[in-house]
């Protein structure tokens, strides 16, 4: 920075279409002001010294803390009476034993996908004044997790200080702004702290309005580093007079490179420079390669990092291997990150002044610092002003061809280049400049891959620097779920640091402490809402440096539907939220393959239902028959898909003890249980069914049930299966039940923690007797 | 579309009796296979590539004898045909982009020059 401001430029200011001189003065536009003004008698004899103008443009932002999601309420639901088994809701341990719940059931109806809708932040970058205004908004809408979208918008002046327009662009979830108007108004001030802009959103069923503080005058943020090869010197800056064939009205001014930018609309700062690059870099013809100019990158560059970042690297060399003829490129296209590095070939034809050049120096100095930034432009994935329509542009744009900007060649233009420089004013095009400051900043930022996948994570906000972190994965070879099978998922949080953490364990296993996001491909992004949460007892539990927790979670069906349904690749996430902070996971990729038969297809038509979804989520039900009925013809017809194993056990489940089922008689919609005759039914176990069943899913192929259910659903189900035989009476089978688990885990090398425990299950039973720890509940 | 054009310098070059007559493949090739032809004899039979940043993709150079010679482009995959005469009393540069279907020749008395 050069300690001056776009205000101070004395061009553009008060340029603003539809502005007048005397309403830019108008620079204390907040209400408090206008009332002031209105109401109290000035005594203004004195002629007042103009007031500097201050400028409304800038980037602004709001900030929301994250709240934790409502559970949403059905708007159509029906009373029903649903007995849960008795192993547990989603994996988690936290139901008790021949627990009943009654439940407000959503009716069926055809699942939707929901947008999550957790507002964490918006910008607003308003661009009415100042250098080169573009009468311009745009802006972004993050949530947490689960999408995005960017906004901008055409503006015109309708007040002292108050702007409005349409919305021509939008990029990513448009559900986040359904709205295609928006009204601006800006209160300036003299204190930063004390600038605001008020968005008022319109064109939709409701109106909108956001208010945003004041961040700075830039748009976006911009680095800038500078090397260069031994015996060359960079073009860092340029006299604007040096060469006399100039603009008339063309400021005489020292233009660095940073100026430049900054004039663009951006915050500019150097990362470093000045470093001498050895020749050598070059290989042995000591002229330079793509190639060894990324490596030479990678080397000298302070910054360097394959990510997307608003830095950039420019590197002065002498000549490409392609000689004289190539003045300049930006030559970052290895790897997935491009448009990092561009350089400047100081011996190439941009140092060879025309034949005839009345200032042949001056001409060359121009040529260096122009190549310069018209390098640094391609960084910034601008084209050349002749190629704006060729490829996929961002917004339909019209060539440029006598564009006097940094992106196009002095020499194509007509005239040649005395007549690019005769009227060249060391800027961009507009439609650059609207490219630059408002277009998303995938398209613009270094490094950003050109066809980033759209999906719902990339502004998660991550949890950096912890000691905790939050691990999603999957117990199987291939993340790879057979069609039909729901999808088992497993949550490690591990204290990775070297202090002990205290955490509380039940957040693990309460679903409001849990946010978890699938996504197809192609698909907007879904959140898991479950349908029952449960609230459990704080377990303060002290974790040991290397020490983690884990627990597991059923997620594909939920009160909105099956998340996890359709083929294709998936991808998904989880947050965990801690009392100061969030926790977000690794990406899980996983992908649930096509139907393998007929029988798959056919059977599909029921089961992606909400009773099946239920069924499998609470572990069985005595009252959902239908949806029993399909699980039923699952297993029949689809034996050998690993969802068979899903469907047996909760088959089984509601069979093994006795339960209970509340009742109520015809006509009793609308009216409240007391008002009924609802009465509890006595269900009877039925221990052949269940065992038959259990074993089917639990034992009979001990692999493919710890793959179908992940390692601690299965050891929950398998315990709950031989803890119900014990209580029968039947420890001997509970005993081999027991057995079988253990050689199970212990060919996957699980914690020799948990193989003990069912070591010490498995010689308690072979005595006759039942576990210690089974003959409590001791879920919390 | 046809144009002559100086190079980034502008300068004239002398004339000679057999020239060299340099062909370059600039803006708007993304693949696929391009022939050119002078004065009927294929020249070039290429898969070309822009590079957007440099607005190059492939060049090259034949001799011909001073005069008037055609060049002819031919895009088969994209139905693009195009040819252009030039007149050539000394080194001459040629290049040749595709817009849409359009094709753009420039022709320079000097290399051309890429950034």
């Amino acid at each position: 920075m050069e300690g001056s401001t776009l205000a101070d430029e004395g061009r553009g200011s008060g340029s603003s279409p539809g502005s007048s001189p005397t309403e830019d003065v108008d620079v204390l536009d907040t209400p408090k002001a206008e009332d002031a003004a209105f109401t109290t008698p000035r005594p203004t004899p004195t002629p007042l010294a103009p007031l500097p103008l201050l400028n409304a443009s800038g980037l602004y932002r709001s900030q929301q803390r994250l709240q934790p999601l409502a559970h949403p309420v059905t708007t159509t639901t029906e009373l029903v009476d649903d007995e849960v088994g008795d192993a547990g809701t989603n994996g988690s341990s936290a139901a008790v034993d021949g627990d009943i719940s009654t439940s407000l059931r959503p009716l069926p109806q055809p699942f939707k996908p929901i947008p999550v809708r957790r507002i964490i932040a918006e910008d607003l970058r308003l661009d009415v004044d100042g250098l080169y205004p573009q009468m311009t908004a745009s802006g972004g809408i993050r949530t947490w997790l689960a999408g995005h979208i960017h906004w901008i918008a055409n503006l015109t002046q309708v007040g002292p200080s108050t702007y409005q327009g349409t919305i021509f662009y939008k990029n990513g979830d448009v559900n986040l702004l359904p709205h295609t108007s928006v009204r601006i108004t800006a209160s300036r001030s003299r204190f930063p702290g004390q600038q605001r802009a008020t968005a008022i959103f319109s064109g939709a069923s409701t109106t909108m309005t956001r208010t945003y503080a004041y961040v700075s005058r830039s748009f976006r943020p911009f680095e800038i580093e500078v090397d260069c090869v031994q015996g060359t010197v960079p073009a860092r800056n340029l006299e604007t007079h040096d060469h006399p064939n100039r603009p008339p009205n063309l400021p005489n001014e020292t233009l660095t490179l940073e100026r430049v930018f900054e004039r663009a609309g951006f915050d500019v700062s150097r990362s470093g420079g000045d470093s001498i690059i050895p020749l050598a870099a070059a290989g042995p013809n000591q002229t330079w390669s793509n190639q060894e100019m990324h490596d030479a990158m990678q080397v000298h560059w302070s910054r360097f990092a394959n990510k997307p970042q608003w830095s950039l690297w420019t590197l002065f060399a002498g000549l490409h291997d392609m000689g004289t003829n190539l003045g300049g490129i930006m030559f970052d296209s290895i790897g997935p990150n491009h448009r990092q590095g561009t350089a400047v070939f100081i011996d190439s034809f941009i140092s060879q002044a025309p034949a005839g050049e009345a200032n042949p120096a001056a001409w060359v100095r121009r040529m260096r610092f122009w190549t310069a930034v018209h390098e640094m432009g391609h960084a910034f994935n601008l084209a050349h002003s002749w190629q704006k329509s060729m490829g996929t542009p961002w917004v339909a744009l019209a060539n440029e061809p006598e564009a006097r900007s940094f992106m196009n060649y002095p020499y194509f233009v007509a005239g040649g280049q005395q007549a690019f420089f005769a009227d060249f004013d060391y800027r961009f095009s507009d439609a650059e400049l609207l490219f630059m400051r408002h277009a998303p900043e995938r398209f613009v930022q270094m490094g950003n891959a050109d066809w980033f996948d759209n999906h719902g994570f990339e502004q998660a906000a991550r949890q950096v620097g912890s000691a905790l972190t939050l691990e999603v994965r999957m117990h199987r070879d291939r993340p790879r779920l057979a069609f039909l099978e729901p999808l088992n998922i497993e949550l490690k949080l591990k204290n990775g640091g070297e202090a002990p953490v205290i955490v509380d364990a039940a957040r693990l296993r309460s679903l409001d402490s849990v946010t978890l996001i699938t996504k197809r491909e192609r698909d907007p992004a879904r959140q898991y809402l479950p349908f029952a949460r449960y609230c459990l007892t704080p377990q303060p539990t002290v974790l040991q440096p290397g020490e983690s927790l884990y627990a597991a979670l059923e997620p594909s069906a939920g009160i909105e539907g099956w998340d996890v349904s359709e083929p294709g690749r998936y991808v998904a996430q989880v947050a965990l939220h801690l009392d100061d902070r969030d926790l977000v996971s690794n990406e899980l990729p996983f992908r649930v393959a096509p139907p393998r038969s007929y029988d798959e297809q056919d059977v599909a038509q029921e089961y992606f239902d909400a009773d099946v979804g239920r069924i499998l989520a609470f572990d069985g039900s005595r009252v959902l028959t239908h949806g029993n009925d399909v699980l039923t013809e699952l297993r029949e017809r689809c034996p050998d898909n690993p969802a068979a194993f899903h469907a047996a056990h909760a088959l089984a489940a509601p069979l093994l003890r006795p339960s209970k089922v509340l009742t109520v008689p015809d006509g009793a919609e609308g009216r409240t249980l007391g008002e009924t005759t609802a009465e509890f039914q006595q269900m009877a176990p039925d221990p052949t069914a269940a065992r038959r069943l259990m074993d089917e899913a639990l034992i009979a192929d001990v692999d493919a049930s710890a793959d179908a259910f992940g390692h601690i659903a299965y050891k929950e189900h398998v315990d709950d299966y031989a803890r119900a035989l014990a209580e029968e009476g039947d420890t001997e089978h509970a005993a081999h039940v027991q057995d079988r688990l253990h050689t199970c885990l212990a060919a996957r090398q699980v914690l020799p923690r948990v193989l003990g425990e069912v070591s010490a299950h498995v010689h308690d039973l072979e005595q006759g007797n039942i576990p210690a720890d089974w003959r409590t509940d001791t879920a919390t | 579309m046809s144009h002559l054009e100086k190079g980034p310098h502008g300068a004239d070059r002398g004339i000679v009796g057999s020239v060299p007559l340099s062909i370059a493949l600039q803006d708007g090739f993304t693949g696929e296979e391009v022939v050119v032809r002078v004065d009927g004899d294929e020249a070039e039979r290429t898969e070309a590539r822009t590079a957007w940043e440099i607005s190059f993709a492939t060049s090259f150079e034949v001799e011909v004898s001073a005069g008037d010679h055609v060049i002819e482009i031919e895009i088969p995959h994209r139905g693009i045909q195009s040819e252009h005469r030039v007149e050539v009393h000394g080194p001459l540069w040629v290049g040749i982009s595709v817009q849409d279907a359009t094709v753009i020749w420039r022709d320079s008395f000097e290399p051309f020059g890429y950034l």
